[in-house]
């Protein structure tokens, strides 16, 4: 279950805290210093942010952005298939034979709507 | 009481690691190149030996590691700090957390009704370690979300699709080892591993139905690695194309400098990006240990036998205690050997682009993948019974 006992969750806490404070020291060793040093010296400074550019090109054609909302999205379904894949496969473990019947039952009907539904290039190369 | 107990030992293993990661990272770097050798350290007039800067020694690099968040902080002008200091608490906290679900050593007493050396001991482990990655890839995409640039915004939604994409590529990867296992739980991949198996008797056995008496002698730990090499292999790139951060420092040209979001320059920035990446790379060491090399286990030998023999003597307590300092101590050992393998791949490849590593991840690791799933299914499916049906 994803019950965690009292014991759990504050050996959970400790050992966060433990690791975020320890790591915490140097920063605020190096903030006491800085609250040390004469007058202005230690006062946060701004800088411009960076700037990459900003083409005609790049304006006409967003094929970096379309290219990176496609993984974003292809990187949700994928996730979504992964995770209700893991339970499957646990109770395919479980239950040998049996469980492969009701598996194909669940993949069968997705791999030829897969199939059927994948993007051909008319030209004749690769699939797009 | 026992759990803030097991919390302290689980973070000084991890603080262990933490300066061996720093310290394999700066050697890795240090490292002379054979073929370049203008790039070594000039030798010492007398002695001969390499003649270091004062940088290369620990406690000088400490105090200028102070000194250097001593100075005045930068901030960028139209960047939204809270947003970008939020995600990287979150990331650190996530990261902490997976770390905590790890079982870095067996059960107390090596019995198997004895309580887990684990701080989280979750029935559903492996779906809450993978929504924390999932969760850290995501926040480093909030950092670059903080800033008001086109190019940050890409570069983070980028980012986010390359954790979706790892994350699925992971769960992948991972699910022959929930099929071995019939279980989600990371503690019970460890009991799983512990003994060991004869490969080609079992072999022999199973698939040809012939026993040969002299193959029951090769005997090897009956760890992921040996059990599943194909899985072992595949979660090393996933491992590494997921947990992989923008490094801190070039590692080609032993310079320093900032890569990926937050290109200010700003020390804190630096320090925390710094220890972020490392402990993404040490929570990508302890699940390979973890899930591949046996957790805390020891080849070949079985502890409970000599704690029953020592019991007498010493009683349960003591034998006990110094049996679970073992086994944090070989977890230790076992994840320093694979953060030093790890440095020593990382600087004999090249360092792909986004677009490089999506790529490989979609169109090559994630068809293996599937692969080994279908066949270690077929396997474990074309057990006794089938087998019998057949002879």
């Amino acid at each position: 279950m994803l019950a965690v006992t009292g014991d759990e969750f504050a050996g959970w806490l400790a050992f966060v805290v433990l690791i975020l404070g320890s790591a915490g020291i140097i920063p605020l060793v190096g903030l006491w210093l800085r609250r040390r040093l004469p007058d202005r010296r230690g006062l946060p400074r701004a800088v411009p942010p960076l700037r990459l550019g900003d083409s005609p090109k790049t304006r006409r054609s967003p094929r970096h952005a379309v290219a990176a909302h496609r993984t974003f999205l292809t990187g949700i379904s994928l996730t979504g298939i992964s995770l209700v894949l893991l339970p499957f496969v646990a109770a395919l473990g479980v239950l040998d034979l049996s469980g492969l019947l009701v598996a194909i039952a669940f993949v069968g009907p997705s791999l030829l709507i897969a199939l059927h539904s994948r993007r051909r290039n008319p030209r004749g190369g690769p699939t797009a | 009481m026992i759990g803030i107990a097991l919390a302290g030992v689980s973070f000084a293993l991890v603080l262990v690691a933490l300066y061996g990661a720093a310290a394999i990272e700066r050697s890795s770097r240090l490292a002379g190149v054979q073929d370049r050798p203008e790039l070594q350290a000039p030798k010492r007039v007398w002695g001969g030996e390499r003649e270091y800067p004062p940088a290369h020694y620990a406690a000088v690099r400490g105090v200028a590691a102070v000194a250097r968040l001593a100075r005045g902080r930068t901030f960028v002008a139209d960047a939204s700090s809270a947003l970008r200091r939020s995600s990287r608490v979150l990331s650190l906290v996530a990261t902490a957390s997976a770390l905590s679900i790890l079982p870095f050593a067996g059960t107390w007493g090596a019995s198997v009704a004895g309580r887990p050396l684990v701080v989280v001991d979750l029935d559903y482990g492996l779906g809450v370690l993978v929504f924390l990655i999932l969760i850290s890839g995501l926040a480093q995409a909030a950092t670059g979300l903080a800033e008001r640039s086109l190019w940050a915004r890409l570069a983070a939604l980028r980012v986010a699709g390359q954790s979706l994409i790892g994350v699925a590529l992971l769960l992948l990867v991972l699910a022959p080892l929930v099929l071995a296992t019939s279980s989600l739980r990371p503690f019970d991949f460890v009991l799983y591993q512990q003994g060991s198996f004869a490969p080609l008797a079992l072999l022999g056995d199973e698939f040809m139905g012939f026993r040969v008496a002299g193959l029951e002698a090769f005997r090897l730990p009956n760890w992921f690695l040996f059990r599943q090499p194909l899985t072992a292999i595949l979660v090393v790139p996933t491992l590494g194309l997921l947990l992989q951060r923008h490094s801190v420092y070039g590692g080609s040209n032993n310079t320093s400098g900032m890569s990926g979001f937050g290109l200010d320059s700003d020390p804190g920035d630096l320090y925390w990006m710094g220890l972020e990446s490392r402990l993404s790379a040490i929570l990508a060491g302890a699940i390979f240990v973890a899930f591949f090399l046996g957790g805390s286990a020891i080849p070949y030998f079985d502890p409970a036998p000599l704690l029953e023999r020592a019991a007498p003597l010493l009683g349960q307590g003591f034998p006990a205690f110094l049996l679970a300092v073992l086994q944090f101590s070989i977890f230790g050992v076992k994840l320093l050997a694979v953060l030093a393998l790890a440095s020593l791949l990382r600087r004999s490849t090249g360092r792909a682009r986004t677009d490089q590593s999506l790529r490989t991840m979609t169109r090559r690791l994630i068809p293996l993948a599937w692969a080994n799933l279908l066949l270690l299914s077929a396997l474990s499916l074309l057990s006794d019974p089938v087998l019998e049906g057949l002879r």
